[in-house]
Parts: C-alpha cells; structure tokens; sequence
C-alpha cells in the first residue's frame, strides 16, 4: 500500500543532490562554466537550492497527506495520484537555464505525460539548444507584401496561440503610399487587398540583439538565447506584464484567460521555449517560431506568404539570402534611434 | 608689488636682525601672492575650457550593428543542419546566380506539365496550324490569352518557338529549357532575375538551412498572366488598431 512513497522519496532526496551537484555548469549562454562563482551565479544558485528544499519539504507534507489519505482509500485512482505528482514536480522546478540536460528532458517529459494525460494527445516537445554559428535575422519586402494575412493564420495555427481572445503576435499595417509613419497606418482593414494606392507592413517581435524587454523582467523570465531568439520561460513568467510596456514595438502578448486551442488544431511539435501550451496569466511572443528554425526550417509565416516577402535566415552566413538582403538593398528598421537593434529589416524592390 | 618696494625702502633703516626678521616675512608674503596669482591663472584658463563649447568630448565610435554583422561570417553557416528532410519529393535543378553568385538549386518544372514533350502534339507549326482555320479546332490550351506586356511587345513567338515546341527560346532564337524558365524571363525583367538570384525576390522551399531550394519564376507567376490577383485578406486583424508611434 504504501510502496508509492517509498517510490517517491528516494528518488527526490537522489533527484535533489544531483540537482545541486549538476547545477554549475548550467548556464548555456556561457561555454565556460569551469569558472564558477560570479556574483549572478551564486545568487541563483542559492535561490534555487532554497526553491529545491521548499519543494521537498512540500513534497513530504503531501507525501503524508497522501500516505492519511491512502490509508483511508487503498484503491485511490493511480492516474490522478501521478498527475498530481507530475505538478508537484513541475510546480518546483528551477530555471530553465539553471536545468541540466537532464532536468530539462525530465520536465519536457512531465508536460508531454500531463498533456497526453489530459487530452489523450502526445506531443513530441524539444528542448533543442541553439546552434553554433547561427543568429536568426528577417527582412520584409514592403514592396512585396500584399496583405492578405495568410501569415497571420499560418503564425496562429503553429504556435498554438489562444483561439477565445483572437491572440495573434503579427500585425499588417496597411499604409498611404507616400507615407510612411505608421501612426497613420490602418491594422484593422478588411476589403480587397492590396488596396489602391496603399502598401503593407507587418510587424512581429523583432528578436532585439539589445532588447528592453528582457532588462525590465524581475524574475529573469524572458532572456536572449545565443542565435538571438528572445524568448519566455512560461513556467517563471509571473505576468507581471513589464515587458509588454518595455516593448516599443508592441510585440508581446499577454494571456488574460486561460489560452483555449480546439484539441483537433493542438500543433504538436512545440518546444519548451516556444509554442507548447501557455495558462493564464503568462506573457507570450513571437519566437521565430523557435521549434521549426532551430531545426533548419523557416517559420511559419515565411512559409506561408504567397508573395515571398519575408526572408529568413542566418546573419553571420556570408551567403544566405538574408545577408544578400542586407548587403544589396537599401534596408531600414522601426525605431532605429532607439538603440534597440532589431534584427528585423524592411527593404523594397 | 609696490607694497613690496614700500616695505624694501623701511627695511633700509631697519636693524640687520629685524630685517633678516621681516625679509623672511616679505618672502612668505611674496611667495603667497605668486600662490594667487597661479590659482587665479588656474582658474580662468578651467573656466576658459568650461565656456568652451568646442571642447573636446570622449565619443565612442559605435559601429551599427547592421554593418558589424556583415564583417562577420560563421564557420558553422548552417549549424550543421540541412534542408534535405522537408525537400523530399522536389527534384532540383542547379543554377549558377547571376550575374555572379554561387550555385543554388531551384524547383525542377518540366515533369510537372501534364502534357510534355510538346512535340508529342504540336507536329506541326502553329502558323501551318493557322493555315488550316476552322477545319483544324484547338485542343488543349486554346484558353490561353496573353496578359503579359502590350501585344507590340510580345505574343506566343516571343517565348515558344514556331517549331522545336519542347523548349522555350530567347530572343535571339537560343532555346531555354523549362526548367530554366529564369533566363527567358530575365531577358527584360533582369532586376528582378538579380533579386530572384541572391535571395530578395522569389520564394525559399524547405528551410533556411542549405542546400538552398528556391522557386522558379514559373512557381509563384503564370507567365501569361503574371500579376498577382487581387483578394479578400484570409482573415481580418482582431487586434486593437494601436498604432506604434
């Protein structure tokens, strides 16, 4: 009867020493981990063996209230007994960039097991690093664009973006020909497009390479990864919604509801730092659709415009697409004066 | 210094001891108004500098990222990754850029035309076709009408020859393949073909990793109609109409 529990803690108090055994060379933005305490570290570090002990120690509390609670009911449902185990886990993980390899796969396998437990879906979730060599950049062709959203669809239907509050992270300003600031530009147009004399911009998260977002976060929640992706930790988010009014390009979005995907348009490939689902009250944003890029795909609305005005590719390839952008056609930026270095580029023919 | 001087004249009548005494005064006295007169020198040549709207400032040359990154190339392009599991099932044809750019590979089209080799059909030239008027009616492809350019710019001979109808021919009669399409269409539209080559105009297939796969003229552009058709957005916007400024 009770052989659960002596499953259970073992494995923690093991789980536990190789978490603070593993924790130094955690931090994939730095190769060098051998030098192990700068000030930052150390602080982490700490607030995470605190996080770890708190979370056993809960463990143990639930462990007993379980172990009362199995005495009275010896057939209690063995499902929900390990669903509520998995969100115990998952409710006291640490940081993603403090996870090992091994914790990241371990917390990867948990959502999947939860999501499958739910919804009777397996997701083939990753946790892919970023690759060496690579920093994501995008050009848009202002002169191509056309409006006809279809990247927009593509954006909503891969990212597994809420569907009850019509979340969608790009935006197409349809613009006066002969202007071209867009507070006089239209977002909300629907008529046959392109329209007379008009042309079109679309806006997303433009991955800053000095992004201000990432600086306002009091929980470190969001951060660049090294191929330039500024991404979000959902699971550390705590919706305090700073980045969102850091952004000076209106780029990220926040859930005011729990997110609803109809199961049947559940996108299952997802990464952990990308489309996998969000809850309420987290921030999310355009990642350049992390799970499809790092795996040498382009993003979604790259391929679903029919008019090839977004290129994608890797900034430091001497030959790729987006670096012949850069270096043959006369490119501008949003807001360039701020200093925020998007790596988001608008050309024209 | 004329206090100096003054002092100098009573030192005269004054006993050896009280002058050694008061020499050693008007010394530290001496010394103190040129202590003065350096901290006021001092002074106005700082204030001189502050006024000073030219002055020198520290300026920290920051080079635009857009420029540092094209110094930049990686040794790793790719990431070691490939294209080749989404391009299954796209046979490819290599290209060499124009003007001068390195190969890259483009979607292969001669297998995709439902009725090919033309010749198959097409025995005959089209003008001795002609000839035979109603008794001879199109078959196929008798829909076709040229929404390219004005009719003094171009007609069918423009691209097909009167014979030989299983290639394309440039406008000094060399035939094209199908596949390279590019090279008929370049003939006028070159800025486009340049564009198309390095990576600004046209559509990628598979990913962004190499090998690069890109469309044909011919994927995106019915070549005798080649405008984009007008259309209805696939959905309207349902985000609040903020604008960025």
């Amino acid at each position: 009867m009770f052989s659960f529990l002596e499953k259970i803690l073992p494995k923690r108090r093991i789980k536990q020493s190789e978490a603070s055994l593993s924790m130094k060379p955690a931090f994939p933005d730095e190769p060098d981990s051998t030098q192990k305490t700068t000030g930052y570290e150390q602080v982490l570090n700490q607030k995470q063996s605190r996080r770890k002990a708190m979370g056993t120690i809960f463990k143990g509390l639930t462990a007993g209230t379980a172990l009362a609670s199995s005495s009275c009911s010896p057939f209690m449902d063995a499902e929900k007994r390990e669903e509520a185990e998995l969100q115990w886990d998952e409710y006291f993980k640490g940081h993603y960039k403090l996870m090992t390899d091994q914790e990241k796969e371990e917390t990867v396998q948990r959502l999947t097991r939860l999501h499958a437990m739910k919804t009777q879906q397996q997701l083939s979730m990753s946790y892919t690093p970023a690759k060496k060599g690579v920093l994501f950049g995008y050009a848009f062709n202002i002169s191509k664009c056309r409006g006809y959203m279809d990247c927009v669809n593509a954006c909503v239907k891969e990212n597994n973006q809420d569907r009850k509050s019509k979340m969608q992270y790009i935006k197409i300003f349809e613009n006066k020909k002969g202007s071209m600031g867009l507070e006089t530009a239209d977002s909300n147009y629907f008529h046959e497009v392109p329209a007379e004399g008009h042309f079109y911009m679309g806006t997303q998260c433009f991955q800053c390479e000095n992004p201000p977002c990432t600086k306002v976060c009091p929980v470190s929640a969001t951060w660049k990864e090294p191929d330039g992706i500024v991404v979000i930790d959902y699971d550390w988010c705590i919706g305090c919604r700073y980045c969102e009014a850091a952004c000076p390009y209106w780029a990220r979005r926040f859930n005011w509801g729990e997110p609803q995907v109809p199961q049947e348009e559940v996108n299952p490939n997802q990464h952990y730092l990308g489309n996998r689902m969000r809850k309420k009250g987290v921030m999310e944003k355009c990642t350049f659709c992390i799970q499809r890029t790092r795996t040498g795909k382009n993003p979604a609305c790259a391929e679903a415009c029919p008019t090839g005005a977004r290129i994608f590719g890797n900034l430091l390839d001497p030959n790729s697409e987006i670096r012949w952008v850069l270096a043959n056609k006369k490119v501008f930026r949003l807001k360039e004066e701020l200093g925020t270095e998007p790596k988001f580029w608008y050309f024209m023919d | 210094m004329t206090s100096i001087k003054n002092i100098n004249m009573i030192m005269t009548d004054c006993p050896a001891l009280l002058k050694n005494w008061m020499g050693y005064i008007i010394h530290i006295r001496a010394t103190k108004l040129m202590q003065v007169k350096f901290l006021s020198f001092g002074l106005l040549t700082v204030f001189l500098f502050a006024c000073d709207t030219q002055a020198p400032e520290e300026h920290v040359k920051h080079e635009p990222f857009t420029l540092l990154i094209q110094k930049k190339s990686s040794e790793t392009p790719s990431g070691g990754l490939t294209t080749e599991p989404y391009l299954r099932g796209i046979q490819r044809e290599q290209v060499q850029g124009i003007p001068d750019r390195s190969t890259f590979f483009l979607a292969e089209r001669v297998s995709k035309i439902t009725h090919y080799p033309c010749g198959e059909c097409h025995t005959r030239t089209v003008s001795e076709l002609k000839k035979l008027g109603s008794s001879y009616a199109p078959k196929a492809h008798w829909d076709i009408s040229l929404q390219h350019a004005s009719k003094d710019l171009m007609n069918c001979q423009t691209c097909h020859p009167n014979s030989r109808m299983n290639t394309l021919h440039s406008l000094q009669g060399a035939p094209i393949e199908f596949n390279h399409a590019y090279q008929l269409c370049g003939q006028c539209h070159f800025q486009q073909a340049r564009d198309w080559s390095g990576g600004a105009h046209g559509k990628r297939l598979g990913g962004w990793a190499s090998p690069r796969v890109i469309k044909n003229c011919t994927g995106c552009h019915n070549a005798h109609n080649p405008r984009l058709e007008k259309r209805w957005p696939s959905r309207a916007s349902s985000l609040p109409n903020l604008t960025l400024e």
